[in-house]
């Protein structure tokens, strides 16, 4: 409620090689209007203290002056063409992207009321978009039902998203940081939930990120959404942490660090801890177990966690340093299957079969 | 003639006799244009659709009946005709005239819409109506049994088109990412499209598609909504071109393909439905204005009788009528091209053929 | 500069009382006005006196302007807290959309036009009253019926689509009264067609001897090219309700992509009428900005040719840059282009009348009374109205201004700052001629500064909000955008306190103001030559006119001469003595 005791922003932030320019014709144009507009103000001032009524003094007659009329329509004419001209430059440069953006396509559906977003790389995003510092991206969108509107106000972009077409732009981030994104064409109930966030990213952050392992933190909102952050949600759920905890490590080891590290297992081999061992040690933990424990720990199966659901484990234990877990005492989301829980609604594929496919 | 010198009564408002004639009439044309542009912004949605759908707008003309939209044209050409005649017997004070010539245009006029009507039921029984035209015709149950039997290979096939275009793999030293199945991704993409066609909707999202997919499939069971769109022997094809498909083709053998559809004279059936549902709104809204003037007609009729055209003056009414009435006819002859002649007509192949390729039955033209 | 001055200042001049007029029914003792020939409420439901229809329209107009009020209360209120104070979300999309339609159809088109306009234009003209004054009263019925259903569709279900319906959310989505609510705006238009036919016949035909068009009042000229634009405008709008009504119905996709449709259609239908709409509300209020500036600085306008021509040129062009509300839509980019550039030039004719404006008070001899400082009140702001338009019709830099705040700021200016304030400045202008009462100096006064006060700061901080980013139609928002909403709407309450002021002073006026005076500000103009209130007829004789309207700096002002004088006359402007010449006449017309 007293949000706004804080200081307000002033002026937007000019996180995109497109709004220093931008901002330059903008202000151009603002101080071409304050001083059209002091000139009428001041004469309107002056007139009403020179020429307010006194006795004796009689009003002119005055009907006009065609030299007057000839210059103050070619003058604003100069100016407003000025502004035409430099907008259409402007608005040029906005949409027509530099080459190396077509090496980055990214896509984005609107639909009631959230944003879909799609790296390149295959990543997907919800009312995000994770964005590198110096590298100019092109964004294609369209909508699937009503016309929305893919805002950054940061950017100074924008593009109406509209269901049946595809329309896009793009912008090159300069500056790290996080902005708003909104939904700028009004489309129902929710157009003003339809926000989102964007992250700009130093260079190596990026990279992190893309591993999976760079959480970005907001400062006020400790959910963002990574993959080794829904992992972790995960991780609590499916119970992990009643064995692979920090407090005793009598039923399990701790997996803090566990990324790389070399295992010993028993028989006598030795392991690299890499992707493909922490799937199998979920999906198939009789396979290979560690020295020093007891074979306890049960299979994970489709069933349970899904191949998306155990990237986003892998992701989370790849980001484990130590001191990272979780204390046993957290609450948690209830697990699955415990009672008074409904289950969640079963897709009515029918059972997978053999051989990769899900 | 001199403005003045007419004889009549002159309202309180106005200053003379020529001051009220030409208020009058000028106040008519200034109607006269708001209509224009009212059936304007009508006539220029469907020149934008028209020239975006071309052979489907000429397909769902060939299907309209011309041979009574000749006769009407003649009968209102006509009507035209008699109702200036019933100004100059106005003019001249000939209320026997007059009146003869007002009810000729009223019975030219009443000839127009009962054809009119005629013509639209013509329309209904071959089953030319926008919108789910087919539900009303008796054949429509059978067709949505027909189509629920051909979509029935289509749920399975779904989900395994989705299961297999989520086929991860782990990249050895990169990062773990989802690799789409190419193949099966456009297998998917197809059935999406196909899925489109026969429910109506709208599916970008693979990820939570399985359901959508059996709610859509729901929709057609019961529901029997937006069936048209394909005919069931078209689902069975298109399902086997699927399953057959081995490679994905390039851009442009799609283009390839979707040209010879079109040649072949494949009409979209939605896009007919907008040609329909131009049609009958705009001459619906031409109707609408003949009604209206034909009760105007009808009131100036018995006025006539009543003797309220015995003032000379009173002429300009009339005058005015007929502006309004030659505005209507107008309209007409600028519907009369842009709907009905804008396919080819010489031949009635055109129209078994669209019949044929939307999947009723030819009812005699 | 010694071109502009066309004859030497005369200090012995002093501003005179014009004379009683020289008309007839002056004399009578007990002579009857409009208001009092007849009594009865069926003397008025039937009347087809212009000016008892032009208050008809006053009443109803103001009744709907506090609905509309009372939906922009809603709003503002519901945006002091970021997650919204006091509606749920539909409920807000709801209430902006009731402002939003409720302002445009039911009070900024109809009320210049329906009241000042119907009052006056007659009036101003030397005739006795419209050309078609049984239309006249059926405009009335139809418009003030679609309003009523109108709003009561909006109460019964309310609109949500937003006052610009545009689909596919208006046309599949949303689940309001769409369809009755489109139905509503038909209706309401139509009304509008019909005022604009009668005063473009009017002004054509029913001109008394000398009104030429050279000599005709800006309020008129602004009247007949607002009349033009409705009368073009309009019916393309009402084509564009019943596609959106036929969609709605039978869901055939005119508009629906997934059925070959195409959304961006309707907008394009949609804005060639509402564009130009937005000059239909402007043009009627610069009208009478030209009747009030001239008055109270005792002086012509400068250049009376330039606005003439310039109201012109903005119904022209205005036609012409509809889509300058779709450069993010998904146009074509050399339509963009073209747009943009037609835009620019339909910016020049209201610069010049800010500047002719300006200059008609330079040499002046001023008064500060209500209807003045509305009158400033308005150049102030409208000028900001319309520089903030250059913003968004600049191609570059709308894109990051469509659709914020700043937009609404830039048309709240232009609208409530220009076209609401010129109506006041109307309303207290022509109140002691339609009610013959005068009404409290200082309330009024006070009043205005309390509008203008109120109403600048309402929407400055929006401009900066919208800079900022701030997209229209949220209930939400970050919260860092408070502060800015928090002012806005703390100077609204301001701004609604001005705009409820006038019903209490004007009211009392009613009850308990001095009687008025024919011409209690010395006005020139022919309406001001008829009694407060005005006669049933207006003038018992037809006037004849032999100078311009605003011969302020003239030494007797307008007179009339009654036809049945026999002599017919044309004065020229130069001459100084303007009582005695008898030249023969250059154009004697009789109701050209």
């Amino acid at each position: 409620m007293f949000a706004f005791m804080e200081t307000p922003p002033f002026l937007p932030e000019q996180a995109s090689e497109f709004s220093k320019e931008y901002d330059v014709l903008f202000w151009y144009i603002t101080g071409v209007s304050a001083l059209g507009a002091g000139v009428v103000y001041s004469l309107l001032i002056y007139c009403c203290f020179a020429f307010a009524k006194k006795e004796g003094v009689a009003p002119k007659r005055i009907l006009g002056s065609n030299k007057l009329e000839f210059l103050w329509t070619i003058i604003p004419l100069m100016f407003f063409l000025s502004f035409f001209v430099w907008g259409v430059r402007q608005y040029d440069v906005a949409i027509n992207p530099p080459p190396e953006a077509y090496d980055r396509e990214y896509t984005v559906v609107g639909k009631q009321w959230m944003w879909k977003v799609q790296h390149p790389t295959g990543h997907r995003e919800i009312n995000e978009i994770t964005l590198q510092e110096g590298v100019a991206v092109r964004i294609t969108g369209t909508s699937e039902d009503v016309i929305h509107d893919f805002g950054i106000p940061a950017f100074r972009s924008k593009f109406d998203v509209v269901p049946g077409r595809y329309t896009s732009a793009w912008f090159k981030p300069i500056k790290p940081g996080t902005y708003h994104l909104f939904c700028d064409q009004y489309c129902g109930q929710g157009h003003s939930q339809m926000v989102g966030k964007v992250h700009v990213l130093s260079q190596e952050n990026y990279a992190a990120w893309l591993e999976g392992i760079y959480r970005v933190r907001d400062g006020k909102n400790p959910v963002d959404g990574s993959p080794a952050w829904e992992g972790r949600k995960l991780f609590l759920k499916l119970q992990c942490l009643n064995c692979h905890n920090r407090e005793s490590e009598s039923r399990a080891p701790t997996l803090e660090a566990i990324h790389k590290s070399k295992r010993a297992l028993q028989g006598g081999s030795t392991v690299v801890a890499d992707d493909t061992y922490l799937r199998n040690s979920i999906r198939n933990p009789m396979k290979e177990v560690r020295d020093g424990w007891k074979p306890i720990m049960p299979a994970y199966t489709r069933a349970q966690v899904t191949e998306e659901e155990l990237l986003n484990v892998i992701s989370y234990l790849k980001s484990l340093k130590p001191g990272d877990l979780p204390s046993r005492t957290e609450s948690s989301p209830a697990p699955v299957g415990a009672p008074n829980v409904p289950d969640p609604p079963v897709s009515p594929i029918p059972a997978p079969t053999t051989g990769g496919a899900r | 003639m001199a403005a003045n010198t007419v004889e009549g009564p002159v309202a309180h408002h106005f200053n003379n006799m020529g001051q009220q004639l030409a208020t009058v009439r000028f106040g008519m044309w200034l109607f006269l244009v708001t209509e224009v542009l009212f059936f304007g912004g009508a006539f220029c949605a469907y020149t934008a659709y028209r020239v975006w759908y071309p052979r489907d707008f000429e397909a769902g003309s060939a299907a309209l009946n011309v041979g009574i939209a000749s006769v009407n044209t003649f009968l209102l050409l006509t009507s035209s005709l008699t109702i200036t005649l019933a100004i100059r017997s106005a003019y001249v004070g000939n209320r026997n005239g007059l009146m003869r010539n007002l009810l000729f245009t009223i019975a030219l006029a009443t000839a127009f819409l009962g054809l009119k009507a005629r013509e639209y039921q013509i329309d209904y029984e071959e089953g030319l109506m926008p919108g789910s035209y087919t539900t009303m015709k008796p054949e429509a149950a059978k067709r949505d049994a027909e189509l629920r039997d051909a979509l029935q290979p289509l749920v399975p096939m779904l989900d395994a088109a989705v299961s297999e275009q989520e086929a991860i793999a782990f990249v050895p030293g990169k990062y773990p990412r989802v690799v789409r199945d190419p193949l099966a991704f456009y297998k998917f993409e197809r059935l999406e499209h196909l899925f489109q066609k026969v429910s109506g909707r709208l599916n970008h999202a693979p990820d939570g598609f399985n359901e959508n997919v059996v709610l859509a499939l729901e929709e057609v069971h019961y529901k029997g909504e937006r069936t048209d769109r394909i005919a069931p022997s078209e689902v069975a094809a298109e399902v086997d071109a699927i399953r057959a498909l081995k490679v994905i083709p390039s851009k442009a053998e799609l283009e390839a393909e979707a040209k010879k559809k079109h040649d072949k004279g494949e009409f979209n059936p939605s896009r007919v439905q907008l040609f329909f549902m131009f049609y009958y709104s705009m001459t619906g809204l031409h109707v609408l204005h003949m009604i209206v003037g034909l009760g105007l007609l009808t009131w100036q009729l018995i006025f006539a009788r009543m003797g309220f055209f015995d003032h000379k003056s009173r002429y300009v009414y009339i005058e005015v009528m007929s502006l309004y009435w030659h505005f209507v006819d107008m309209a007409w002859m600028f519907l009369l091209p842009l709907l009905y002649l804008c396919g080819p007509h010489t031949s009635g192949q055109a129209v078994e053929q669209f019949q044929m390729a939307i999947g009723l039955t030819h009812s005699g033209h | 500069m010694a071109d502009i001055l066309l004859e030497p200042a005369r200090l012995d001049y002093t501003p005179q009382m014009l004379p009683e007029p020289e008309v007839s029914f002056a004399a009578h003792p007990e002579h009857k006005h409009y208001l009092n020939h007849e009594y009865g409420l069926l003397s008025w439901l039937l009347t087809v006196d212009h000016k008892r229809i032009g208050l008809m329209y006053l009443v109803s107009v103001s009744i709907f302007f506090m609905f509309g009020g009372i939906a922009a209360g809603l709003v503002r209120t519901n945006l002091i807290t970021p997650t919204g104070a006091i509606l749920e979300l539909d409920q807000y999309n709801k209430a902006f959309t009731a402002h939003g339609t409720i302002m445009l159809f039911l009070f900024l088109i109809p009320v210049i036009p329906g009241v000042l306009g119907n009052f006056l234009v007659p009036m101003m003209i030397g005739a006795k009253d419209m050309a078609f004054p049984k239309l006249n009263l059926a405009s009335y019925y139809v418009w003030v019926s679609g309003a009523l259903f109108f709003v009561w569709q909006l109460m019964v279900g309310g609109l949500d689509t937003g006052w610009t319906l545009y689909p596919p959310y208006s046309s599949k989505y949303s689940h309001t009264n769409v369809l009755y609510a489109g139905l509503g705006i038909f209706i309401t238009g139509f009304s509008s067609i019909l005022t604009a036919l009668n005063i473009i016949a009017t002004v054509h035909k029913m001109r008394c001897p000398g009104m030429t068009w050279g000599r005709l009042p800006l309020f008129v000229w602004a009247m007949y090219a607002t009349s033009v634009i409705q009368l073009l405008g309009t019916p393309v709008l009402a084509v564009t309700v019943v596609m959106l009504a036929v969609e709605r119905l039978a869901g055939v996709g005119i508009f629906d992509p997934n059925l070959g449709g195409d959304p961006i259609l309707f907008q394009h239908m949609f804005w060639f009428y509402s564009h130009p709409a937005v000059y239909i509300m402007i043009l009627p209020g610069m009208g009478v900005i030209n009747e009030v500036l001239t008055c109270f600085a005792r002086k012509n306008i400068f250049g009376y040719k330039a606005v003439a021509w310039s109201s012109v040129g903005i119904a022209v062009v205005g036609f012409l840059v509809w889509g300058h509300h779709m450069f993010l839509a998904g146009q074509g980019y050399y339509l963009a282009m073209v747009f943009a550039l037609l835009t620019m030039l339909v910016a020049v004719p209201s610069a010049i009348k800010v500047f002719n404006w300006t200059a008609t008070l330079y040499g002046g001899s001023i008064t500060f009374q209500a209807p003045m400082l509305f009158a400033l009140g308005f150049i102030i702001l409208f000028t900001i109205g319309g520089v903030t338009g250059l913003f968004l019709g600049t191609l570059g830099t709308d894109i990051h201004l469509h659709d914020t705040y700043f937009v609404i700021a830039h048309f709240h200016y232009t609208m409530v700052g220009g076209m609401m304030f010129a109506w006041q400045a109307g309303l207290h202008f022509w109140w002691p001629k339609m009610t013959g009462k005068m009404y409290s100096d200082f309330w009024s006064r006070l009043a205005a500064i309390v509008m203008l006060v109120g109403f600048a700061l309402t929407f400055l901080p929006q401009f900066a909000v919208g800079y900022l980013g701030m997209p229209r139609r949220y209930p939400n928002y970050p919260p860092e955008f408070q502060i800015y909403n928090v002012l806005s709407t703390a100077a609204a309450y301001v701004q609604g306190i001005g705009y409820i002021m006038p019903i209490f002073y004007l009211g009392a006026s009613l009850f308990f103001g001095k009687s008025a005076g024919n011409n209690p500000f010395k006005a020139t103009g022919l309406e001001w030559q008829t009694s407060s209130p005005p006669s049933p007829h207006n003038f018992e004789s037809t006037p004849e006119v032999y100078f311009g309207p605003y011969e302020y700096a003239v030494a007797d002002g307008l007179k009339i001469v009654p036809l049945n004088d026999g002599k017919v006359r044309d004065i020229k402007h130069e001459d100084p003595d303007l009582v005695s010449s008898h030249e023969p006449a250059k154009e004697a017309t009789h109701g050209s």
